[in-house]
């Protein structure tokens, strides 16, 4: 009899056992491919300000849309930095990699309050679509820090496909659009070097 | 038979002497004269009647009546000769001829409306007319003079007729009530001016049966407006009837103290009194009149001012200033103002007789030897009437008996306010022999003193109250700076640069990152809690490449 009651005891613990859910982090901006910033003393400071996520992107979790009005957050794939700092991290690097006369900076840097030109951006979509695309939504806004008046104003819609499956290959989609959005503001910027309203 | 040869004989018959036709005009007459005698026979006198003006008045539509029934119609209205008054001519029915007595009263009724009432209403429509008033004498007329207004007593209607009479300055109209216990019991008919006796003097009539309310003791009095007495108990207020109050009117009764005395059944006169308080006044026939010589000044003094003996009205003043021989100048310092006084027996308890006048000499004369002075009393301290008031005072030194002009002299001493004038008088003579000039220099003294004093003193408390304050500041001075010196160094602790800050920060982080780790095991308890127990594959949807998707 106790024989019996041992073997059920060995049995549940054996059933006990599992293995840990394995986690995946992914990061936005790929630290490899950073080179160094062209130093120009004389270039004038554009001042980013936070950036303005959707409600659904303000967790750690991969979004990807299974149906009409549907989202699935990843349990295992997550972010290993928060949207934010990986977004700007990666506008920073993609905006100040060109010989621009205009530099992109951090708030949190020290002396980027006095900059005269301020970008405000705002990602309305960043997610995995039905249809295996890379969405990307967002309004960008250039702003005269004295006169807090807005001089340029931009809107980018991006959709990348998928070629690879796997949420590492939509990383890297989702990196390829925010460059997108990068360019566009380049360009935005170099207008305003054209039009003579830069410093 | 008769003979064809005879000539025929006419008949002869005598020819009627008047027609029957004749008796239609014959009956005609007859009714008509038996008509007009009708009418006449039916017909009163013709009478012509006087008045002011003919307002109001036409020929041939004017009715007179008496008592609403039509007894005439006026047939003729013309000017009087001298242009002093018209003339009424009108026929009267044969039943008023025994009320045309020469003594018959006319007047024209038309609208009316005065303070007594409101007349004459139904003439509005039916247009004036004549009254007539039948009279009682037994004479017959037919000229008569109407009157201007209508009688206030008809006729020989039942009653009492009074004279009454008044000296005061208000007057009496016609119309104006008489009133008794608030009920209006005769009316003024008319007002009489006696220029010999410049007095006025008023026709009334009371009416039955209240006529038998007059009698010889009865006194009238006016009853006009409003009467407020200010007594010990408070504010009383009297008035007569609404119509007294915006007219006059006078009320009569019988003193308390009389009798009701006879009736009165034929015109007689009466005094009207200014008040009832007089009107009931006890009547005194008989007086003695004194003399007396006032210090003081006699403002305030009038004719007619009582004089009182411990309160109670022994006399009144029969004159003030009375011209008299043996005195000296009005302008003398020795000067003394006479006023006359009359004192009643009746009111001293003595008999409103000779006898009573005789016992009232012997017993002033006593009373004057054993100290009887006379002063000047304030009666009332609003108008300032004076009365005089006769008082004893037996510390006095007695005096002897002085008549001046055939009047007994009763001795005078201040009177009360004379007498306040001179204690006051001598408290101002105390006050100004003080010496006030010394003690206002020493209190000037001593005041500029206390103000030297008062000022070290408030010197003294300014340097003791900004030493408590600069004590008070360094303390708090010391407090605030250990208070900012505690602060600094904590603030120093958790600097962003110092150790403190970056151990935070760095557990901050640590929580964070626990946290995140922590999240998908929450998020799959969440979903399913077995699965920590029992585990199993998490299958979990992936992304695909285009082309490779299942959608």
């Amino acid at each position: 009899m106790t024989r019996c009651w041992t073997g059920l005891l060995l049995l549940a613990l054996a059933g006990c056992g599992s293995a840990p859910p394995s986690l995946e982090y992914y990061l936005l901006d790929n630290t490899g491919a950073a080179q160094a910033l062209p130093v120009n003393a004389n270039r004038t400071a554009v001042s980013l300000l936070p950036l303005l996520l959707p409600d659904y992107l303000r967790q750690d979790g991969l979004v990807m849309q299974v149906a009409p009005h549907k989202l699935h957050v990843s349990r295992r794939h997550l972010w290993a930095q928060s949207l934010a700092s990986s977004l700007s991290m990666a506008l920073l690097r993609d905006v100040n990699g060109s010989d621009s006369q205009y530099v992109l900076r951090n708030l949190a840097e020290p002396g980027t309050a006095e900059a005269p030109y301020q970008l405000k951006v705002q990602i309305l979509h960043l997610l995995i679509d039905q249809q295996s695309n890379i969405q990307l939504e967002a309004r960008y806004w250039l702003l005269d820090s004295n006169e807090s008046k807005t001089l340029r104003t931009g809107a980018v819609q991006s959709s990348l496909p998928l070629e690879e499956d796997g949420y590492g290959h939509a990383v890297a989609k989702m990196r390829e659009a925010v460059a997108i959005l990068s360019r566009d503001i380049q360009a935005q910027l170099s207008t305003l070097e054209t039009s003579g309203q830069g410093l | 038979m008769r003979n064809d040869n005879e000539p025929l004989q006419a008949r002869v018959e005598p020819v009627s002497s008047w027609s029957k036709v004749w008796l239609v005009p014959m009956v005609a007459l007859g009714i008509g004269i038996w008509m007009v005698y009708l009418e006449l026979s039916q017909q009163g006198p013709m009478i012509t009647i006087e008045f002011q003006s003919a307002e109001g008045l036409e020929a041939g539509k004017t009715r007179i009546k008496t008592r609403d029934v039509d007894v005439g119609t006026v047939k003729e209205i013309k000017l009087a000769p001298g242009s002093e008054g018209v003339l009424v001519t009108a026929r009267m029915s044969q039943e008023a001829e025994s009320l045309l007595t020469e003594d018959a009263s006319f007047w024209v009724v038309s609208p009316k409306v005065s303070l007594s009432g409101v007349s004459g209403l139904s003439t509005l429509l039916s247009g004036a007319y004549i009254e007539l008033s039948p009279g009682s004498s037994g004479q017959t007329a037919t000229q008569f003079r109407g009157l201007d207004d209508p009688p206030l007593t008809p006729a020989g209607a039942p009653g009492l007729h009074l004279t009454l009479s008044s000296g005061e300055e208000f007057a009496f109209s016609e119309g104006d009530p008489i009133i008794y216990k608030g009920l209006t019991v005769g009316k003024f008919e008319n007002v009489y001016f006696n220029y010999a006796e410049r007095m006025v003097y008023y026709n009334a009539f009371i009416h039955a049966p209240y006529h038998l309310l007059i009698t010889r003791n009865t006194r009238f009095w006016n009853a006009s407006g409003i009467k407020l007495d200010l007594g010990a108990e408070g504010i009383s207020m009297h008035t007569g009837t609404l119509q007294t109050l915006l007219t006059n009117g006078v009320t009569f009764g019988v003193p308390d103290h009389l009798p009701a005395g006879d009736m009165i059944t034929e015109r007689s006169f009466f005094h009207i009194y200014p008040n009832a308080e007089k009107a009931s006044a006890p009547h005194r026939e008989f007086s003695q009149d004194y003399l007396v010589l006032m210090e003081d000044s006699v403002k305030g003094l009038q004719v007619g001012a009582p004089v009182e003996h411990r309160g109670l009205v022994i006399g009144e003043v029969l004159a003030v200033n009375m011209p008299m021989q043996d005195m000296p100048a009005f302008l003398d310092r020795s000067y003394h103002i006479p006023v006359l006084l009359a004192l009643y027996p009746g009111e001293m308890g003595l008999k409103d007789s000779t006898e009573g006048r005789e016992q009232l000499t012997t017993q002033m004369d006593n009373w004057i030897s054993q100290g009887l002075r006379a002063t000047l009393s304030m009666g009332n301290l609003l108008t300032g009437k004076q009365f005089v008031d006769l008082q004893y005072h037996p510390r006095l030194a007695p005096e002897q008996l002085v008549s001046l002009s055939d009047y007994r002299v009763i001795p005078t001493i201040p009177g009360d306010f004379s007498q306040l004038t001179q204690k006051l008088t001598a408290l101002l003579d105390k006050f100004n022999d003080l010496p006030l000039e010394q003690l206002s220099t020493d209190t000037g003294q001593m005041m500029n003193s206390a103000n030297n004093t008062m000022e070290g003193l408030q010197t003294t408390l300014s340097k003791l109250n900004s030493l408590l304050t600069d004590v008070e500041d360094k303390q708090l001075i010391n407090q605030l700076t250990h208070t900012l010196a505690g602060l600094e160094g904590l603030s120093a602790d958790y600097a962003s640069d110092s150790t403190g800050y970056g151990e935070l920060r760095q557990m901050m982080r640590r929580f964070e990152q626990t946290m995140l780790q922590l999240q998908p095991l929450l998020q799959q308890l969440n979903q399913n809690p077995n699965r920590l127990i029992f585990g199993g594959a998490v299958k979990e949807r992936e992304p695909q490449a285009k082309g490779n998707s299942n959608d």
